[in-house]
């Protein structure tokens, strides 16, 4: 296997690169040179902080840390993904979080046990890229769903009263409401499977071929991996949407106003 | 089907210039006793707590303090569905679902599992004076009168005992907004279905109202008699809304 090591002084070469963007940026006045510059800094940090954290992991070898730090990654893309919605809405965080782990865990395991069966399971060098990539598109797809049906309830609340008033559940008054959200916050990942290797060679396929390994093989985990993340973004969405409507009636079965 | 309302009060949060919350008061005090079989307008200037008080009747909002009965029974104990079933309401926009005519007018009989078939959706159509409408027709290639009448035969195809109107008329041009007035009447004596009808238009409770009250800044000011209200009114406050000064 050929692989080209990179040294730090690698990454300070590259580093120069983005004073481009950061001149553009003041040149034609964006004013984003600020967000560029922290952007970069995070990016170092985040980074380098989490290669030493898989390192030390993936020293340890032991089950209970490499699943604690799935668990972690999950609760920060489900802070992530309550974090962009402008409405404060109790108990939306436990749903997000479960909806993300819910979708990702069952594409997880279908994959490490029964797709790679990998040995040990909780091998992080399988386990630890694998759940970053479902955990991400998860959140993705969640904060989407819910975003979506925000808007869609704000824009269509006489359509749904109209149904209460006729004595439909919350539920039925808001369905047409709810597949819109869906078909929207999945619609991206299913693009993605429509223009992979088109347009676009997905990171984890380019990291495997710069890594060495045989293009074919490398294409063949990337199928693997574009079908996983659409199943995880799938039942993250649905299982979003199906326990955060709720959220938006009162127990009287009223649409709630004060949420949206 | 009688609605008594006893002591309610209604406010709502609002936020202020300075973005801090502040209570708005919707209903002050309110109490009123609607008649079964007849048609009880209820006028009143804008922003006067007229929709308040029909969403209150129909559960899509609950009061902050007093209580609503319906034929006697707390409003509380009687679930959301067969109360709305019962007391069906029209919106001031159409706010029909997407889709065809016939999918409007047989969402109610579908939710409570009854047999909808063309033939009753036509004689639906026949009520609100669309007769030679296509029920395949999509809603979108309406126009607003049209869809304000199959909002109200969507509504009747529950066979409700009260229709809630609030303000049915407003997109309409005056000879669609007397034609449906009409059509309200018809619905009230042919139907027997009880009327409460909201609008701040004095003519329109003229037209077809046999009661009426007068609700202003969240208070009734007056009540009674269709008659006596134009006749007599009581108030300074119901004068000046008949001469238009309010």
């Amino acid at each position: 296997m050929e692989f080209i090591s990179l040294d730090y002084y690698d990454v300070l070469f590259a580093l120069f690169l983005i004073l481009i963007p950061i001149g553009i940026s003041f040149k034609v006045r964006l004013g984003i040179e600020k967000e560029i510059l922290i952007g970069t800094v995070r990016t170092f940090i985040q980074l380098m902080i989490i290669g030493y954290i898989l390192k030390y992991i993936f020293d340890l070898k032991t089950w209970y840390f490499i699943l604690l730090m799935v668990l972690i990654m999950a609760v920060v893309a489900g802070y992530n993904a309550v974090k962009r919605q402008k409405r404060k809405i109790p108990g939306l965080f436990s749903i997000v979080t479960i909806s993300i782990f819910l979708g990702s865990g069952i594409a997880m395991i279908t994959l490490i046990a029964l797709i790679l069966k990998v040995e040990p399971w909780y091998k992080p060098q399988y386990l630890i890229p694998v759940s970053g990539m479902m955990l991400a598109s998860a959140m993705n797809g969640a904060a989407l769903a819910i975003d979506r049906l925000m808007g869609e309830t704000k824009n269509r609340r006489w359509e749904i009263e109209a149904a209460l008033a006729l004595g439909a559940s919350p539920f039925k008054s808001i369905n047409p409401l709810l597949r819109e959200a869906a078909r929207a916050a999945m619609m991206p990942t299913i693009n993605a499977m429509m223009i992979v290797g088109i347009v676009q060679l997905p990171g984890m396929m380019s990291g495997q071929i710069i890594g060495g390994v045989e293009p074919v093989q490398s294409v063949r985990y990337q199928i693997v991996i574009m079908y996983m993340l659409t199943t995880s973004v799938t039942i993250s969405c649905i299982s979003v949407l199906f326990l955060f409507y709720r959220k938006l009636f009162t127990k009287d079965e009223q649409l709630d106003l004060d949420v949206l | 089907m009688k609605i008594t309302i006893q002591n309610v009060w209604k406010t709502k949060s609002i936020e202020a210039d300075n973005g801090k919350l502040r209570e708005l008061k919707l209903l002050s005090d309110i109490n009123i006793e609607f008649c079964g079989s007849c048609i009880q307008a209820i006028l009143g200037p804008s922003g006067s707590g007229k929709t308040t008080l029909l969403r209150l009747i129909n559960k899509l909002d609950s009061p902050d303090k007093g209580h609503i009965l319906i034929d006697d029974v707390p409003i509380n104990s009687i679930p959301p569905r067969q109360l709305r079933k019962d007391i069906g309401m029209v919106f001031q926009v159409p706010a029909l679902f997407r889709g065809t005519i016939f999918n409007n007018l047989s969402f109610g009989p579908i939710l409570y599992k009854k047999e909808f078939n063309t033939e009753q959706a036509k004689r639906l159509l026949k009520i609100v004076g669309l007769n030679d409408i296509d029920l395949s027709r999509d809603i979108d290639s309406l126009s607003v009168g049209q869809q304000q009448r199959i909002s109200f035969a969507r509504s009747l195809a529950n066979e409700p005992r009260v229709l809630l109107l609030d303000e049915p008329t407003s997109a309409l041009d005056p000879s669609a907004a007397n034609n449906l007035l009409d059509l309200i009447k018809k619905i009230n004596k042919e139907m027997g279905v009880s009327i409460i009808l909201v609008s701040h238009i004095m003519e329109h409770a003229q037209r077809i109202a046999d009661f009426i009250c007068l609700l202003v800044e969240g208070r009734i000011v007056e009540n009674g008699t269709a008659s006596s209200f134009f006749k007599q009114p009581q108030t300074g406050i119901a004068q000046k809304f008949i001469r238009g000064e309010l």
